[in-house]
């Protein structure tokens, strides 16, 4: 095996692994699923860098096929969080767990410790520069 | 197929037909009308059955309805054999069930059960009548089972009552042990013999091994023990009269118990060769016949009365059986002694168990004769019908029970000029005794009931009453026979000459005329008997009493039944508890145990496994995750071999 | 006195322990990130972050790389490599669900990085335009269409961060395991498939054969050399031949393959007969073949950039895989219509 296919295969896995422990420990629906999308990116790279190992265009077309699948499975998944949310006005994935045995005690989370609130964005401020315009008044005493 | 084979298979059909009517519409569309079917079914049978009376005895018949077990070299046919001993039974059997389904019809009215009553009135008719018919063990041997069944229902019919349900329990569990040993006794023939048909097994008596022969003899009459409760097995009967009064004289009097009289009867080309078995017969039926008789000495429920009778007259029966030990010759008026008494026999003790629900009917189901008396002016037609029962059983001339009992006290009479004369005039006086001592006891019920101050139990509710006509007509009817059936068939040997055409007899013995002594013996003993109980019972009443302190053990020992029950219970019952029990806990902590353990296991699997089951999705894919990692690792250890 | 088998596994060990190292730190690093209910130490989680680069940059720098890479190639798969997994990272640690969007879009540029390096243009332009383009543009409507204003508690609180850093450290092992033995798996596997850098020696065997012949000796004894391992069928040249030349963009597959097995046949039917003739003849066809190919696949892989990918890809989209190429987009219109469907609000709902 080469060496560059070796560490094509290594960056892949790693991001699949990544994607893995994204989609096992964050609570955001959305975030779920993209973790989901970075794990099928890990996988492309595979399908790629085997295609190129094996000079076919197999590989590749197999990955086109997959980045198919995944806009679908996009699509679809936002859907469904779209209807999710509507129903409990929220993102958590915690609240979806009814499917539990009806034996077994609900998952509270414990909720973390309120932040203090972040301070207020600095937006930039110009320097005053130049003359101070004149004042009305003045002005319309000089008419007068 | 001629008349003969179509009356052959209508005579068992019939109540089977009216059985199953029943038992399907009764309940829903017949009510109170559920005993039409049966009752009708019953008539039918009747009459086919004297049909069967008629053209039976010349010729011996059989008639093959279909194969019923074609194993190998086994072939076991349903067979219908129409001979005399066949047609005479059947005779019985329909007319004295058919007069007690008319008796029920007024008896039962009214009981929740009325449907369910006929239909096993039914069925029982059915079996008893297949089981005379059968041609050969194996069959006698089902329907011998099916009427222990239907004898248990019936018994058991009041299943609500725990006494009622313990005494169904307790007769079929003591028939079971006679039925093993018939059971085993057919085994024994089918290894003997090679086949068991009735005509098979007895062609070949002459070569077959005496000790085998005997074997088989006593095996079967085990079963016959157990059926006619002969002692040791003769503590059911008296128990099953819980039952209804009517089903007490059908099958509990008249016609199941006497199956073991008729198949020791129809069995008797092999008890002729075996003297042995014979000489057990007799013996056991003498002992029993005087055993039965000093228990109803003292007992006050009448139906246990008349029933302690039943197993008396039926030990008679096995005395007359088991005469012709050693004389073949004798066998034939021994056999037809003993049928002749199965005859009568039905009549009277039917009549008297009728007569007894009779009054217990009028007495608000008290049979106890110590909470009633002096019924005769109350019930005048039971009265008279009662006594005539009675005379017949005490062998009375001219009743029947006289002609019959006294043609066994003959053949009893001509066995003890035999091989064996010291046993058979043992058994002789043994028999005049108990002659003298049923004549006595069935005064005592007859006294106690009907005579003396008029007592009338409050359970009657004040309304004790004659019984109607259709209870009646059928008691009247069984009169008739009781009076008339001795005299007519005894002296004239018509009876004799009739059941010696059976082919069950090997030889012909000579014309028997009546033996005088014998016949003054019997009636001066059934006069003593009878004038004894009146001096007691009539007039000087306190008699008894003082009789029973100056005797208090005998009393004891009669009224307790001999403590034959409690001796079973500590030999018997008492150890089989324990076995039981023992099994019962085995079965309860070692077997149940492991079959819970079994429903257990994967109970607690899986609620190791559903704590994980939350419902939230991520912890099922970290779950996924760790089994893709061993499943990896796994894949690739393979791989590389 | 230790046994193979168990010197054998020491040096698996071995091997594994250089790999795990790294991926235990790192894994450290990445359960400190994620986000928890007390505050964050950046600092320290960079520091070991940085360690593991660097345990890896170690790892690498023994190994060392292929011969026929050129630095160039190396020094860009690091930089987009790099990126790739640094910006995973980050998209899983982020607690703003924008960002988060905004780290994968970045993830997704650096994979089409690597993808343009793999000579997979098109399905770099084309990743670039369906994920960075349509699919994280709209991952940004949903957040905007769903998002409450401020941190929301289940963005601040991972579940289970250390179990998921434990369960991922053993998938990542397993599978970085899975990757490095796959190469020495069991012998019948080794080899199967041709490389282009097999044709020198290709050739070399294949002149030594052929000069053989001419000199005069057995056809059927010297054809025994051509097989590059001994009595292994798909060692032989011929077929390593086609098999290289069955990678060739489709026009010019036909035609080499033709050519390959008439040679082939040729070849094994001389030995049959020992006809030194023929066999020559075929020899020389398979030389000429192999000078082709070598031309064809050049000695480096920037020769490979060079070759009109498109096109090749479009004529296997669109040849050897027309079905395929249907049926997914009757998955698109389906997922369209389901998408749509799902989450249209109804009627009742919107009441």
């Amino acid at each position: 095996m080469t060496p560059i296919l070796h560490n094509y295969l290594v960056v892949g896995s790693v991001l699949f692994v990544l994607g893995a422990i994204g989609f096992l420990t964050r609570r955001n629906l959305i975030i779920v699923v993209l973790c989901v999308e970075m794990m099928l990116q890990g996988v492309a790279l595979n399908l790629v860098a085997f295609g190129a190992y094996h000079r076919s265009f197999s590989g590749q077309v197999f990955t086109i096929m997959m980045l198919t699948v995944a806009a679908c499975e996009a699509a679809l998944a936002l859907a469904l969080v779209l209807a999710l949310y509507r129903r409990q006005r929220t993102l958590d994935v915690s609240v979806w767990q009814t499917l539990r045995e009806p034996e077994v005690e609900p998952e509270v989370e414990e909720t973390p410790p309120e932040e203090p609130p972040p301070p207020p964005p600095e937006f930039p401020r110009l320097t005053p520069a130049g003359l101070e315009p004149k004042s009305n008044q003045a002005e319309e005493a000089a008419h007068v | 197929m001629s008349d003969l084979d179509v009356a052959l298979r209508i005579v068992p059909a019939l109540p089977l037909v009216g059985s199953i009517l029943t038992a399907f519409l009764g309940n829903r569309l017949l009510g109170s009308k559920s005993h039409l079917p049966v009752v009708v079914g019953l008539a039918g049978a009747v009459l086919f059955s004297f049909m069967v009376l008629v053209e039976a005895p010349g010729s011996g018949r059989i008639s093959t309805s279909y194969d019923f077990v074609d194993l190998g070299n086994l072939h076991i046919n349903v067979v219908l054999r129409a001979d005399a001993l066949t047609a005479m039974m059947l005779v019985t059997v329909n007319l004295v069930g058919f007069l007690v389904a008319v008796y029920s019809r007024g008896y039962m009215a009214g009981d929740p059960g009325y449907a369910r009553y006929f239909a096993e009135l039914g069925l029982f008719v059915f079996s008893m009548s297949m089981l005379v018919l059968s041609s050969n063990f194996l069959l006698l041997y089902v329907f011998w089972e099916a009427v222990g069944l239907c004898s248990y229902l019936l018994i058991g019919f009041w299943y609500e009552r725990p006494s009622a349900a313990a005494a169904a329990r307790k007769a079929f569990l003591v028939n079971r042990i006679g039925d093993a040993g018939f059971l085993l006794g057919l085994m024994l023939m089918w290894t003997t013999f090679g086949t068991l048909d009735y005509d098979g097994v007895f062609r070949q008596v002459e070569q077959a091994d005496p000790a085998t022969l005997t074997a088989i003899c006593l095996l079967l009459f085990t079963g016959a023990i157990g059926k006619s409760a002969q002692f040791p097995l003769h503590v059911w009967l008296p128990d099953a009269m819980e039952g209804p009064s009517p089903v007490s004289a059908l099958i509990h009097a008249a016609t199941m118990v006497t199956a073991g009289v008729y198949l020791v009867a129809r069995s008797t080309p092999l008890f002729v060769a075996s003297p042995t078995a014979q000489l057990i017969v007799a013996g056991i039926g003498g002992f029993t016949a005087l055993l039965a008789a000093l228990m109803a000495l003292t007992q006050f429920d009448l139906k246990r009365v008349l029933a302690y009778s039943t197993v008396s007259q039926l030990g008679l029966m096995f005395l007359a059986l088991g005469a012709a030990a050693g004389q073949p010759k004798l066998a034939e008026f021994a056999v037809v002694a003993a049928v002749f008494h199965l005859f009568t026999h039905a009549f009277f003790k039917a009549l008297l168990f009728l007569a007894a629900g009779s009054v217990m009917h009028a007495m608000g189901d008290v049979i106890d004769m110590r909470r009633f008396g002096g019924l005769r002016r109350l019930l005048p037609w039971t009265h008279a019908l009662f006594l005539v029962g009675a005379l017949a059983l005490a062998g009375v001339v001219p009743l029947a029970g006289f002609w019959s009992k006294d043609e066994i006290l003959a053949a009893v009479h001509e066995a003890s000029h035999g091989p064996y004369p010291g046993f058979f005039t043992v058994c002789y006086y043994t028999a005049v005794l108990t002659t003298f001592l049923t004549a006595f006891y069935t005064f005592r019920a007859y006294f106690l009931t009907f005579w003396g101050e008029e007592r009338v139990p409050e359970e009657a509710h004040g309304h004790a009453h004659e019984s109607g006509w259709v209870m009646l007509v059928p008691m009247a009817l069984l009169a008739v026979g009781a009076a008339l059936a001795g005299i007519l068939f005894g002296p004239t040997h018509l009876f004799a000459e009739y059941l010696g055409k059976t082919p069950i007899f090997a030889t012909h013995g000579e014309e028997h005329g009546l033996n005088w002594t014998v016949m003054m013996t019997s009636t001066l003993a059934a006069g003593v008997g009878i004038g004894l109980a009146a001096w007691l019972y009539v007039l000087s009443p306190s008699l008894p009493e003082r009789l029973r302190r100056s005797l208090p053990g005998l009393y004891e020992l009669s009224s307790n039944r001999f403590y034959l029950d409690e001796l079973y219970g500590v030999l018997f019952v008492g150890p089989a508890t324990m076995l039981s029990n023992f099994c019962r806990l085995f079965d309860q902590y070692i077997v149940d145990g492991v079959v819970d353990l079994v429903g257990w296991v994967p109970g607690a699997v899986g609620r190791v496994f559903q704590t994980p089951q939350n419902g939230l999705v991520q912890y099922y894919a970290l779950a996924t995750t760790i089994g893709l990692a061993i499943f990896l690792v796994f894949v690739v250890l393979t791989l590389r071999g | 006195m230790l046994s193979p088998l168990l010197a054998s596994w020491l040096t698996s060990l071995r091997d594994v322990g250089l790999v795990l190292l790294p991926l235990a730190v790192g894994m450290t690093a990445l359960w400190l990130l994620l986000p928890q209910a007390r505050p964050r130490q950046v600092l320290i989680s960079a520091f070991i972050a940085g360690t593991a680069a660097l345990l890896v940059g170690g790892l690498v720098l023994l190994r060392g790389t292929g011969p026929d890479v050129p630095l160039l190639f190396d020094v860009l798969f690091w930089v987009f490599a790099l990126l790739a997994v640094a910006s995973g990272v980050a998209m899983i640690v982020q607690r703003n669900p924008v960002y988060s969007a905004l780290w994968f879009a970045q993830v997704v540029l650096s994979t089409c990085g690597l993808f343009l390096l793999q000579a997979a243009w098109f399905l770099a332009a084309a990743t670039v335009i369906v994920y960075a383009g349509a699919i994280v543009v709209t991952f940004l409507f949903v957040i905007m269409l769903a998002q409450q204003t401020g941190l929301a508690p289940y963005d601040r609180q991972a579940r289970e961060p250390l179990l998921a850093c434990i369960a991922g450290f053993a998938l990542l092992a397993a599978l970085q395991y899975a990757v490095s033995t796959a190469g020495k798996t069991s012998p019948d596997t080794v080899q199967v498939f041709a490389q282009p850098r097999q044709l020198p020696k290709v050739q070399q065997v294949l002149e030594e054969v052929r000069s053989r012949v001419k000199a005069g000796e057995s056809p059927d004894d010297t054809g025994k050399l051509l097989y590059l391992q001994a009595a292994q069928p798909e060692s032989f040249v011929g077929n390593i031949l086609f098999q290289l030349a069955e990678t060739l963009p489709p026009k010019e597959r036909k035609q080499e393959r033709d050519v390959c097995e008439a040679a082939n046949a040729k070849i094994s039917r001389a030995r049959l007969t020992e006809n030194a003739e023929m066999m020559v003849e075929g020899l020389d066809q398979l030389l000429a073949l192999s000078q082709r190919l070598e031309l064809r696949f050049g000695k480096s892989p920037l020769s490979r950039l060079r070759e009109p990918h498109v096109a090749s890809l479009g004529q296997s989209l669109y040849g050897d895989y027309l079905w395929a190429v249907e049926i997914a987009g009757t998955l698109l219109l389906v997922a369209t219509v389901g998408a749509i469907v799902i989450a249209l609000r109804r009627q009742e709902e919107a009441a």
